[in-house]
């Protein structure tokens, strides 16, 4: 089987045609396109059906997507009936979207903006930006590679291979040191901005923020924090037409 | 041949085909008259200052109802356009995943074009009216938007933290902080 470079540059638009129907599906056909080529010459009927399958509803994390298109292409090689290949892609749904956003939204992306903020404000300036980055994207394309080419070795024992993998591992380190990272970050930060306009200014800051935190969190959804800031920008309006 | 289940939905019965032509004349009369009046009104009444609020306010609300207003758009499109393709999907045709798949991608690319310039436009427009503030104004807003910021990045912080240990590690990393900041 070919094209496994091709295949792992276009899993980063896989989300290309995210849709409400389909979801990844789209983008996980294109990506497929170049690992079912050689299927083609081998066995044209398995082909066509291998690609109308690649592009049905299909959705998870993007960045561990090519665990579920190497084990399914590896899947249609090895000429598995075409109705599991499809409850394999079903049943990788969930899992694959937990694992990644517990890696990455909930894990490494807060434990290096944390990092590079805690960076910023004690004087790395746009070194912490550059290394920022620089570290998120080494992961992600390292987790890319490793995922396109655990699919294409695993096939239908993918599952297996993710269970045997370093993903748990990392998720139970990772979301503790993002947890501390943003912990640091903010009232590091909050200072450094805050020094600027004196103590009453920043105590004003700070009873805004208090507020925002009370009120956003007691009307959830309803008021979001951009709906929030909306509001205080209103009201800051009214007060300066009340007391010019 | 594997099956393909395409969900079709009928189309809607769209506003502009129910309203009757001259309906919207007359929306668009009444308030292209309405609007002027208003601000005529709101002119005299709110300071230049208070006009710059107005405009800082109405363009954050801009574009943060159409971020969301737009990738929205951008969904339904792409989902338009597969249900377009759908015959082309269930017979196996890698060019229809290819054109689908470059066309939404030039969606995508219109969208963030089109907010990178309004959100230049907002900027531009709003310059003038920022510069011209007085102190205590400049200070208001200065008070405002980092009491917002700091307000979301908590809310943000303490929400994605749940209420296991990473809770714990937030609260021990903000005592850290709060001790760094104290000693810089």
């Amino acid at each position: 089987m070919n094209g496994g470079w091709r295949a792992w540059l276009r899993l980063f638009a896989v989300q290309g045609t995210w849709n409400y129907e389909r979801m990844l599906g789209v983008g996980m056909g294109y990506a497929a396109e170049p690992l079912l080529d050689d299927l083609k010459t081998v066995d044209p009927v398995r082909h066509t059906e291998a690609v109308v399958r690649s592009a049905e509803f299909f959705n998870c994390h993007p960045n561990l997507a090519g665990l579920a298109l190497g084990a399914t292409a590896r899947a249609e090689y090895d000429g598995v009936p075409g109705a599991q290949i499809v409850r394999l892609r079903t049943a990788l749904c969930s899992p694959l979207g937990a694992l990644g956003d517990q890696l990455f939204w909930a894990g490494l992306v807060p434990l290096l903006v944390g990092a590079a903020l805690v960076a910023v404000v004690l004087g790395a300036r746009w070194w912490a930006v550059l290394g920022f980055l620089l570290l998120y994207n080494v992961a992600r394309v390292a987790t890319g590679v490793w995922s396109l080419r655990t699919g294409l070795d695993a096939g239908m024992s993918v599952g297996g291979a993710i269970a045997k993998s370093w993903i748990s591992g990392a998720i139970e380190r990772v979301g503790p040191a993002a947890g501390f990272a943003i912990g640091v970050a903010i009232p590091l930060v909050a200072a450094w901005y805050l020094e600027v306009i004196g103590w009453p200014g920043a105590l004003g800051a700070l009873a805004v923020a208090a507020t925002g935190v009370a009120v956003t969190r007691w009307f959830g959804a309803a008021l979001t924090a951009v709906r929030f800031a909306l509001l205080a920008l209103v009201l800051l309006v009214l007060f300066r037409w009340v007391l010019p | 041949m594997a099956s393909v289940h395409v969900q079709v939905r009928p189309a809607p019965g769209r506003l502009t085909d129910r309203v009757p032509a001259q309906g919207w004349f007359v929306v668009s009369a009444v308030f292209h008259y309405l609007g002027p009046a208003f601000a005529v009104l709101l002119f005299a009444q709110v300071d230049v200052l208070g006009v710059a609020w107005l405009r800082i306010a109405t363009a954050g609300l801009v574009l943060a109802v159409l971020g969301g207003f737009s990738l929205s758009a951008v969904r339904r499109a792409n989902a338009r356009a597969i249900q377009r393709h759908s015959a082309a999907l269930a017979a196996g045709e890698s060019g229809a995943i290819r054109r689908l798949q470059y066309a939404s991608l030039a969606r995508d690319a219109g969208r963030a074009g089109g907010l990178t310039a309004l959100g230049l436009a907002c900027a531009w427009a709003l310059a003038e009216p920022v510069a011209a503030m007085d102190r205590s104004t400049g200070l208001g807003l200065t008070l405002v938007a980092l009491g917002c910021a700091l307000s979301a990045a908590i809310g943000g912080a303490i929400r994605s933290a749940g209420r296991g240990p990473r809770l714990r590690w937030l609260g021990a990393g903000a005592l850290v902080g709060l001790l760094a900041a104290a000693l810089r």
